[in-house]
């Protein structure tokens, strides 16, 4: 086979243009620790890059979402815990004064203290945190609560999202907690033992004791289900920080190139182009016309 | 035979080696020269051919078709790949781009489901919505831009075949009335294969010698470029369906349409770019753009902005699917206006109830896209297809370049200067140089001994 001076040239010049080309891609790779910086480097790591990117972002947004339910709901938690205690001293003064030995002016003073604590519970009841009436369902910007005790919030539970598909309760509503509308409503019971006090009537006071349990055990209800809904918002948030994790891992795999491997590349890429630009020199200039 | 026979024998062999020097030198003061074919004597017994004819080019018909197949081939590669990088750019992750857009769009819906009631959380979901247009926008300018640039290449493509054309078929004149004259025509026939060879980097060509130095150039082989007598076929761009341009070429003053045979080349390549991968993506682009708005307004008609109002667009209506992403805009009804976002199932709960926020941030996970995606598979699956387009063009570059790399190997092979083998020849013809020189001065001798013997 004849080999003719630009087939020497041509071949070399291709070889150089190559190393070069490898040097320039395993230097951007070297420097900027991507392997993937542009759909066509890998279009299947590229397109499920996107995907995982996607989701990570969605899942730190349901983290920060699961946070602040979870916090919502702790301090609820708190609230419901100050309720339950009004609740049991209003049935401890009703205790104390259901029998014969408590006198007609303890019964007054009870009635005082009991008023005292209706007055508390609607305030524990119109609880507002960072804005929002705990208690008033989708009307969080109102009070729950109107001062005869009447419940003019939403009876809804909030719900908010965590990750896609995956809603987390945010709250309680009034009604579920001091009871609405029913002759057994935590306000209507309080405003009946004051009654029942200030009448000095004990069999009425001995009788409340059954509603002031009711709706102790109501409380209790109430207080289950926030601590569930707690559980499941710091299980959703979990969820959601794994998620992020793992597309974090994930993308990590798909798009970037591992220092060894790059500076590896690197390393080998220039040798190649070193040997290119040596064989470069090396082409017999002379010959038989420069007369050697 | 007499002595006049020997001094004659010597001065043809002279001539004849003289001539092979001159072919030699030739070839190798033209070792780098673009285009050139080398030159190559054959000395015959009577050593008369040489004289008459001078020395040939060395050529070989098989691989000059060949070659012609593969400039046709890389050019058509290359410009595809040209074209449809941008693709790279269209959907390259980073601020600004579709994916990062959507992302915020996305996230923001979901932060309206956690603070309805917040006017800076309700602004932020204008926001993002604004910069998704925006991303649409860009994205669809770009492939607009690219669309315009093929089509520019197509013209500016057939411009330079026509004015090479033009070249190609005064050269053939030239060649007729040179060789017809006796004269060699080899530089000539360099230069219009250098031509040729530049028509079929455009388009599509096929080369048949008429025996008298003219040609007969055909596009795709059923379409004369070049007549035989030197008549030129231009070609031109006419604008079809969908702004693909069409390749049209003058016969007998009636315009033919001949896009169907423009397969390859550059020419081909632009065509097939702006036709397929770059129309192909801006539709799925289109689509969409179409979807996120058509499911977007869905769910947030059916919600109440905190002005107790229902039935507004989160995002402009379109009127078809084509245009969605360069049209995408926010709605007027909602643009600039943050209370009017559709956070609540109902009016007598807004600001706070964030019902309808959770629906608008189900949307994500939706399959409301083709092929019962969700927004973000598709926009994946855009990327993975535009993705592929581009590294199969870039592939193929490297093939088809590869390809034309070993045919023009395989020329040089035949056609191309090897310096050594050139100073060989000089050697061989200069000692049978010296020799005529010998065969000269010993019949000169001879002459003069047998005029001496007569004295």
């Amino acid at each position: 086979m004849r080999v003719t001076d630009a087939a020497v040239f041509n071949n070399v010049k291709r070889q150089m243009s190559q190393a070069r080309q490898n040097v320039l891609t395993a230097q951007e790779q070297a420097g900027t620790g991507m392997r993937v910086q542009k759909p066509s480097d890998d279009p299947v790591a590229a397109a499920a890059a996107r995907r995982e990117t996607s989701r990570q972002k969605l899942a730190d947004a349901g983290v920060s979402a699961s946070e602040e339910v979870t916090l919502q709901l702790e301090s609820t938690d708190s609230v419901l815990n100050d309720v339950f205690a009004a609740l049991t001293s209003a049935h401890d003064l009703a205790l104390e004064n259901a029998t014969a030995t408590a006198s007609s002016e303890n019964r007054t003073n009870a009635a005082y203290q009991v008023r005292m604590i209706r007055e508390q519970m609607v305030s524990l009841g119109n609880t507002n945190l960072a804005g929002r009436y705990v208690f008033a369902g989708y009307r969080d910007q109102t009070p729950a609560f109107a001062q005869d005790g009447t419940f003019v919030g939403d009876p809804s539970s909030k719900e908010l999202q965590v990750l896609p598909g995956l809603n987390v309760k945010a709250g309680i509503s009034g009604d579920k907690v001091f009871g609405s509308g029913s002759p057994d409503d935590m306000f209507s019971v309080l405003d009946k033992l004051a009654s029942a006090l200030d009448a000095n009537d004990q069999s009425g006071v001995r009788d409340l004791l059954k509603d002031l349990e009711t709706n102790q055990s109501r409380m209790l209800a109430a207080r289950s289900q926030v601590g569930v809904m707690i559980d499941s918002a710091r299980v959703a948030g979990a969820a959601a920080s794994q998620q992020s994790l793992n597309s974090k891992l994930q993308i990590g795999r798909l798009v970037e190139v591992d220092e060894i491997t790059a500076a590896t590349n690197l390393v080998q890429a220039q040798g190649a182009l070193n040997a290119a630009l040596a064989i470069a020199q090396q082409i017999p200039t002379g010959g038989l016309v420069g007369g050697k | 035979m007499s002595i006049a026979s020997i001094l004659n024998n010597g001065v043809k062999g002279m001539n004849a080696t003289q001539m092979a020097t001159q072919a030699a030198s030739t070839n190798i003061s033209n070792a780098a020269t673009v285009g050139y074919t080398r030159r190559s004597t054959a000395i015959l017994p009577d050593q008369s051919l040489i004289a008459k004819s001078g020395p040939k080019r060395v050529v070989e018909p098989f691989i000059e078709r060949r070659l012609l197949g593969a400039k046709s081939g890389s050019g058509e590669a290359s410009a595809q790949a040209t074209a449809v990088r941008v693709l790279d750019n269209v959907f390259a992750e980073g601020d600004g781009s579709l994916g990062s857009a959507l992302d915020a769009f996305q996230v923001s819906m979901a932060n309206l489901g956690a603070r309805p009631e917040d006017t800076a959380t309700r602004q932020q979901v204008l926001s993002t919505a604004g910069n998704l247009a925006a991303a649409f926008g860009n994205a669809s300018a770009q492939l607009k831009t690219a669309k315009a640039e093929a089509n520019e290449a197509v013209s500016a493509g057939l411009a330079q075949v026509n004015d090479r054309l033009h070249q190609i078929a005064g050269l053939g004149t030239e060649i007729q009335k040179a060789e017809i004259n006796g004269e060699e025509a080899s530089e000539l026939r360099d230069q219009r294969d250098l031509l040729i060879g530049e028509v079929a980097e455009r388009v599509p060509v096929t080369v048949l010698d008429q025996g008298n130095g003219q040609i007969s150039l055909m596009l795709g082989g059923s379409y004369q470029l070049v007549t035989p007598d030197g008549k030129v076929g231009e070609l031109s761009a006419v604008a079809g369906e969908g702004g693909n341009l069409r390749i049209q070429k003058t016969v007998a003053g009636a315009k033919v349409d001949v896009t169907e045979q423009v397969k390859s080349g550059s020419v081909g390549g632009a065509l097939k770019a702006r036709a397929g991968a770059l129309t192909e993506a801006g539709n799925k682009l289109d689509q969409l753009a179409s979807d996120i708005t058509k499911a977007y307004n869905t769910a947030h008609s059916a919600g109440y902005g905190t002005d107790g109002i229902s039935g507004r667009n989160l995002f402009a209506e379109q009127v078809s699917v084509s245009g969605s992403a360069e049209n995408f805009a926010v709605s007027s009804d909602v643009l600039d206006q943050p209370s009017h976002i559709a956070a609540a199932t109902s009016a007598s709960t807004t600001p706070s109830d964030n019902r309808n926020a959770l629906a608008l941030a189900a949307v994500a996970s939706a399959p409301i896209a083709v092929g019962g995606q969700t927004v973000m598979e598709a926009l994946s699956s855009l990327i993975g297809y535009s993705g592929s387009i581009v590294q199969n063009a870039q592939q193929s570059e490297s093939f088809s370049s590869g390809a034309l790399q070993q045919v023009e190997s395989l020329r040089e092979n035949v056609s191309g200067v090897s310096s050594d083998e050139e100073m060989v020849e000089m050697m061989k013809y200069q000692r049978a140089y010296q020799a005529s020189l010998k065969v000269i001065s010993v019949a000169d001798q001879m002459m003069s001994d047998l005029l001496n013997i007569r004295g």
